[in-house]
Parts: structure tokens; sequence; C-alpha cells
């Protein structure tokens, strides 16, 4: 490792950033970011050149591709062993809290009952949901925030994620939406629902994000419930605190049902508001059997 | 005089940096032209190297991302100049530590949703006086090619072809 006489006066970071621009504008030195931004660097660079070209063996008169590919690569890991190494696993887990994972790097598990509803599609559904949270056509996330930042939405602090994905059949009748929710464990997916919404059923003009989504289909597909004293809805956002023991509860009274013996699939989701013992929830009440029905009825295959 | 509508192709992941870590302030290399091939021979704009053209980059770096290609030159090079980016951004202490991390782990991940292109489309007419006409020895061809320095997230619209 090749200790710069150059750098020898300035503290890490600031020597690690004057490293890091020399690499820029050795690379392309049309990109001004490579330009010098404390007093003397045009001097101080020039004398870090001609140090490492002689540890390197390499003639100030050599400006081969090679040789270049050479110097920016040593400038690099000189920059980088100055500056402490990122604890990148804790890092990205702190990105899945705050929503900015890049979707494709979870681990996507799918929850007991979705598994269970789709019973024998499970095996070819759960790759399609899993398309869907790894290249989403659009995608939102709860967070629970940082220092107790509000999230983004009316839904606040609760680490849920959306994702949605079209899946195009050569029969028009058969296109459909899926939908995905997930609640997110650090670097881990846990889907607890995964809908296919069929846009001649459920319109989708004008969604102006994804719980809309969800909302439209709990609309067409849903039962309403109440929970506690609330209003009955097929759709329902609420807040819910712990008791002494700190157990959560609260009772369904299913207000409608569509088609007797029915399965209303009631899920819910969501988390804690940091600093606080209150639980915000999601609930959605579908009518399953109706939703698997008119499923199968388009089919369960999309070619 | 630059056309009335420029084009710049750029990875998801630089979009989504410039607008959390840099006030939605972006560096861009862009063309008036998104497919200079497709200009007449002799033209300039036929002159822009095919590592310049909106459209080689776009349809280049998508395909990378598809096929997951490990010895992607272009995303090798982002990954570098955002390695290096983030420390001088450090230096300078427009961003914290926390975030050279999230930028550094970000980069070094196995995601390649990250690299996915988008294309800006950005009206000339109000960048016009911040267009910067690179000269020669910078491009990497004889046909014209220009930077905008600070680009405003309000200055252009982004598309997925």
């Amino acid at each position: 490792m090749i200790r710069f006489d150059g750098i020898s006066s300035f503290d890490p970071v600031s020597a690690a950033g004057i490293l890091a621009r020399a690499s820029m504008h050795l690379d392309d030195d049309a990109n001004p970011a490579g330009e010098g931004r404390v007093a003397g660097e045009a001097e101080i660079r020039d004398r870090i050149m001609r140090q490492l070209r002689a540890f390197l063996g390499v003639r100030e008169s050599d400006t081969s591709e090679h040789t270049r590919a050479l110097l920016v690569d040593a400038l690099d890991e000189a920059a980088e062993e100055l500056l402490s190494p990122t604890d990148e696993q804790a890092t990205l887990a702190s990105l899945s809290n705050k929503g900015e994972l890049p979707s494709d790097l979870y681990l996507v598990v799918l929850d007991s009952a979705v598994q269970e509803y789709l019973g024998s599609h499970f095996e070819s559904e759960s790759i399609l949901v899993r398309q869907t949270v790894q290249s989403p056509d659009r995608e939102q996330h709860f967070n629970a925030g940082a220092d107790g930042e509000q999230g983004a939405t009316d839904v606040k602090n609760t680490l849920i994620s959306l994702f949605s994905r079209f899946f195009l059949s050569k029969f028009p009748a058969r296109s459909f939406t899926l939908l995905v929710t997930g609640q997110r464990y650090g670097m881990t997916m846990r889907v607890v629902q995964a809908l296919r919404i069929y846009s001649d059923v459920v319109d989708l003009n004008g969604t102006k994000d994804l719980l809309d989504m969800l909302q439209r289909f709990t609309n067409r597909f849903g039962t309403d419930v109440a929970i506690n004293d609330s209003k009955p809805s097929a759709f329902l956002v609420s807040e819910h605190t712990p008791d002494a023991d700190n157990k959560l509860s609260w009772d369904f009274a299913i207000q409608k049902s569509e088609a007797k013996g029915d399965r209303i699939w009631v899920s819910q989701f969501g988390g804690r508001l940091p600093g606080q013992n209150a639980f915000k929830a999601i609930t959605t009440a579908i009518n399953l059997d109706k939703y698997l029905r008119f499923v199968g009825s388009r089919g369960w295959e999309i070619r | 005089m630059a056309g009335p509508v420029l084009y710049s192709t750029n990875s998801w992941i630089a979009h989504e940096f410039a607008t959390r870590y840099r006030g939605g302030s972006h560096f861009v290399w862009c063309s008036e032209h998104y497919d200079p091939h497709s200009a007449p021979a002799g033209s300039a704009a036929a002159a822009i190297a095919p590592s310049s053209s909106p459209k080689g980059i776009y349809d280049t770096l998508r395909g990378d991302c598809d096929r997951e290609d490990r010895h992607s030159s272009l995303i090798r090079g982002y990954r570098k100049t955002f390695l290096r980016l983030a420390k001088t951004w450090l230096a300078d202490k427009s961003i914290s530590k926390q975030q050279y991390d999230e930028i550094v782990s970000t980069v070094k991940s196995n995601s390649w949703r990250i690299w996915r292109p988008v294309l800006f489309v950005i009206p000339e007419e109000p960048v016009r006086s911040r267009i910067v006409h690179v000269a020669h020895p910078g491009r990497a061809g004889y046909g014209p090619e220009m930077q905008i320095h600070d680009l405003k997230s309000t200055e252009f619209d982004v598309i997925v072809l």
C-alpha cells in the first residue's frame, strides 16, 4: 500500500477525496467532478502521480490505455483504504427499513395463508409473485422513518411494500396486473397478498397509487368488515393500542356475505408507530371464493 | 445551436442518487439526437460515437441488465464512478458517512435493477444557457456532445422505453 507524501497532511476523508478526484480526472478528463477542490490540488495531484508511477515502475512518458487503467485502479484502491469500511449488510437492512432497498435484493417468501389459498397453483403463481417483487412496474413503500420521520402517505410508519406488474396474455381477457403486498423484515419480503387484477372488471384508470389499486380491488371482490367500532368497509385503515399485557385484539364482524359458505379472507398488515405503542393497520376483507372463481373462469395460465 | 429537445440516457440509480443526495441536481451528458446513427451520412450527428449515442447506451445497458452481464463495461464504469463520487461528496461534506455507506452498499450490491436505463427528455430552451459543448479531446468521437452540470428534476421527463 503506497503512502502518498502529497496528502499526508490531510485527514483521511479529505485525502480520499483528493485521490478519488485524481482517479476520476485520469479516467475521464471531461468530467468536472474530477476538478480540484482544495487549494493547490493540481500540484498535489502531480506529486501523487509521479510517486505512483515510480511505485508501479511506469515511465512518465507511458500514456497507454493499460497503464492508465493501472494508475486509476491504484488510486481507487488507495482511496478506499483511507476510509473505514462500510458494513454493507447493515446498511442494506437500514435501506430496507426506509423502503429504499432495490427490490431485487429481497428474499421473497410467501405467507402460509397465501400458499394455502393458491393451492395447486402455488408453484406457478409464486414465480409471478417473485417477478413482480423483483422487477415491478410500480412499487410503493411505507416506512417507519428514521428518528421519528413520518412516512409519505396517510398510512404512516408501517414496513409495508406494494408492487405491481402487468402480465400480458395473447388472450386480452387473460391479461392482468398482479398486485403484491409484502411486509419487510430486514432483507426478507414476506408476501401477505398476491392478487390478480383484471382491468375489465376493476377500473384502474387514474389509479393514484398502489394502495388505491388495492382499494379498487376490494370494491369489486371485498366484503365489509368492522373492526371494533369502525364503520364497516372492505378496506380499512385503523389504529390500535395494545392492552396491559401488550397484546393486540380486535373482533372482526363480517357485515355481508354474498354467497353462503364463501370464505372471507381478512388480511391485515401494519406496524407500530415509532416511539408509540399504537399499531396502525390496513385491513382488507376479500371474498376469497368469489375471487378464485373469477380467476378460474379466466384461467390461471397466462400463455 | 442544439435542437429543441435533448436526450440523455442514464442508469436509474444515477437519477435516484441525484434526487436523494444532490438535491435533485443531475450531471448529464446529452445529445440533440436520440439515435445519431439514423442521421444522414456526413452530418455532424452521424459522427457521434456509438458510446455517446443515447439510443446506443440505452440498448446496451438494457441488454446488459436483462442478461445480467457481469462483465458489462458500462455498469463497471458506473460503479467505479459512483464509488469515486461518493468519496468526493463525503470529503466536501455534502453527504454524511451514513449516506456514503448507502451509496457504496447499493452500487456494490447484487442488484441489477438499479442499473436499468432511463431516458431523460430535456426541453432545450430552459437549459440553453447552461449547456456545455464538450471540446473535441473530451468527446468519444467527432460528433457534438454536450453536458449539463446542474439539471434540475423539474427540467426533464423520465421515460422508460
